[in-house]
């Protein structure tokens, strides 16, 4: 049987095909995803602070203005991760409104100009849930799932 | 081959604390490249830039205090290959509206000589202005200095932020390694108060005074035939949130020499940059700077021992745009048009990779 469809008009279907699946894979990856019902923000239980809105994570985190916790009077350690994930695109476009670039830029900016050392990068979250819990500075964000009763929650995401 | 080795050594040393200490080690580098034509001239050339290697150390030795270092090599026209320490200091944090800074660090006046420098992943443009030219390079303005510096900030609900530095001044900065008596006695001092009222917005005034003593030497090696009373102001409006699409720094500055013989002669200079985020990538901007110089201000040889240059009023404009790939890569292109005295009307493109690793 004679194929009725010439050479040109399936390889432009097949580069459409390729094209449309990179736009929808594209479109899937621009709207993260994590399991569960959100994310938390945490602090160390020492940290009299009982709770933050979105913009005093985002003062406390990126140590704009304040650069030690009132009361505690000791260094904010903003916890992050290391590697690019849900959890963590979440927490920069929602709380943060920054791109990875941005935020990148924002700490090396901060060490170049005051010698602030940057923030900390964990692996995974109970990495951070660790730092939190024995740093008394220290703020970071975790998937809800991952939550244990050592450190202290301070603003919820949904 | 000395300065290699010492750089080498002190990499070798940084690389060991970093195992010691909490320390980030960070590399700087913006090699770029230009073709300027000179219209009065009827000549351009295109130019490559190596730019300077920049390494810089910071490490937080405890909660309340840190230290950093800054060293470049860089090559000059006049005097080689050089390796300079720009900046080592250790600062004490006591608490947010007080804190101490103690070593060699930038002067505190406006918001681009304490941000940008060397860190030509950050600075928004190619171009620097050119009256933060460092008075090390044959500038005018002490842009940094070793000195005492007593700090704060976020204070109220204004932000009200300042910084008080105490430093050697000009007529001491051979003092770093030579003998402190010979190289008069009254230091200089800089105040600088400001605001941010809103987040990223920072609005300045820095005052800088320093007496230039009859009989020792100034940055040329050269000696003071009288005494000399520098004053500087500076006021800078900056709006620098990485948050939001516009971005600007504005600046301006004047320098006064009071003579006994010839009375007071002055330098002011400014610059203005704009710029619009199109997208979290895509930024671009427009810059424009003018420098207008004093040729009876007896203070200046007539070349520039620096640059091998005599020094001219300047004015300029660029038209930018930056791509910042990440945060620690980016590139920009600029167009340039600029006016300088004995040298006319010259234009032409410039173009640099920023990284940092």
């Amino acid at each position: 049987m004679k194929n009725k469809f010439s050479p040109f008009f399936k390889s432009t279907f097949l580069v459409l095909a390729l094209a449309a699946m990179c736009v929808s894979m594209a479109y899937m990856m621009k709207e993260p995803k994590i399991s569960g019902s959100g994310i938390v923000v945490v602090v160390n239980k020492e940290n009299p602070i009982s709770g933050l809105t979105a913009s005093e994570v985002k003062l406390y985190w990126l140590r704009k203005v304040k650069k030690r916790w009132p009361e505690l009077n000791k260094n904010i350690k903003p916890a992050d991760r290391k590697n690019r994930c849900p959890e963590q695109d979440i927490f920069y476009d929602k709380v943060l409104g920054m791109s990875a670039a941005d935020v990148e830029s924002y700490f090396i900016q901060k060490q170049y100009g005051n010698a602030e050392k940057p923030q900390d990068k964990f692996s995974n979250d109970n990495d951070i849930l660790e730092f939190v819990a024995t740093e008394p500075g220290a703020i970071g964000f975790v998937n809800k799932n991952a939550l244990n009763p050592n450190v202290k929650v301070v603003f919820t995401l949904e | 081959m000395k300065h290699f080795t010492s750089v080498i050594i002190f990499v070798l040393l940084a690389s060991y604390y970093t195992v010691a200490q909490d320390t980030k080690i960070r590399f700087f580098g913006h090699p770029g490249f230009e073709y300027l034509y000179n219209n009065d001239l009827k000549k351009g050339s295109p130019y490559f830039r190596s730019g300077p290697f920049v390494l810089f150390v910071t490490s937080q030795l405890n909660d309340k205090v840190a230290v950093a270092g800054e060293v470049h090599a860089h090559y000059m026209a006049t005097t080689g290959a050089e390796v300079e320490i720009e900046r080592l200091y250790i600062t004490y944090d006591h608490k947010d509206y007080l804190s101490f800074r103690f070593g060699k660090m930038y002067t505190p006046i406006g918001y681009w000589n304490l941000n940008y420098n060397f860190g030509l992943v950050l600075q928004p443009t190619i171009s620097r202005p050119s009256i933060l030219q460092p008075t090390h390079d044959g500038g005018f303005i002490n842009t940094r200095d070793a000195g005492f510096q007593v700090e704060g900030s976020g204070i109220s609900s204004v932000g009200f932020f300042y910084k008080a530095f105490v430093f050697n001044g000009v007529g001491k900065n051979g003092g770093y390694l030579g003998i402190p008596y010979q190289l008069g006695e009254a230091p200089g001092a800089v105040l600088q108060l400001g605001l941010e009222p809103t987040d990223g917005l920072k609005i300045s005034a820095s005052g800088m005074y320093q007496i230039l003593q009859k009989g020792y030497p100034n940055q040329y090696d050269s000696v003071f035939t009288e005494d000399i009373k520098s004053m500087m102001w500076a006021g800078s409006v900056s709006f620098m949130n990485p948050d939001k699409k516009f971005e600007c720094i504005t600046e301006v500055f004047y320098d006064s020499k009071q003579y006994k013989s010839i009375g007071t002669k002055g330098l002011d200079g400014g610059f203005i940059y704009l710029g619009y985020k199109l997208s979290s990538k895509i930024i671009p901007y427009i810059y424009s700077e003018t420098t207008k110089f004093d040729y009876t201000d007896i203070y200046y040889p007539r070349i520039n021992v620096y640059t091998g240059q005599p020094y001219v009023d300047l004015t300029k404009f660029d038209l930018g745009l930056r791509y910042k790939y990440s945060g620690s890569l980016v590139y920009k292109f600029e167009l340039e048009a600029m006016k300088q005295d004995r040298f006319g009307f010259s234009f032409g493109a410039k173009t640099q990779v920023a990284f940092v690793f």
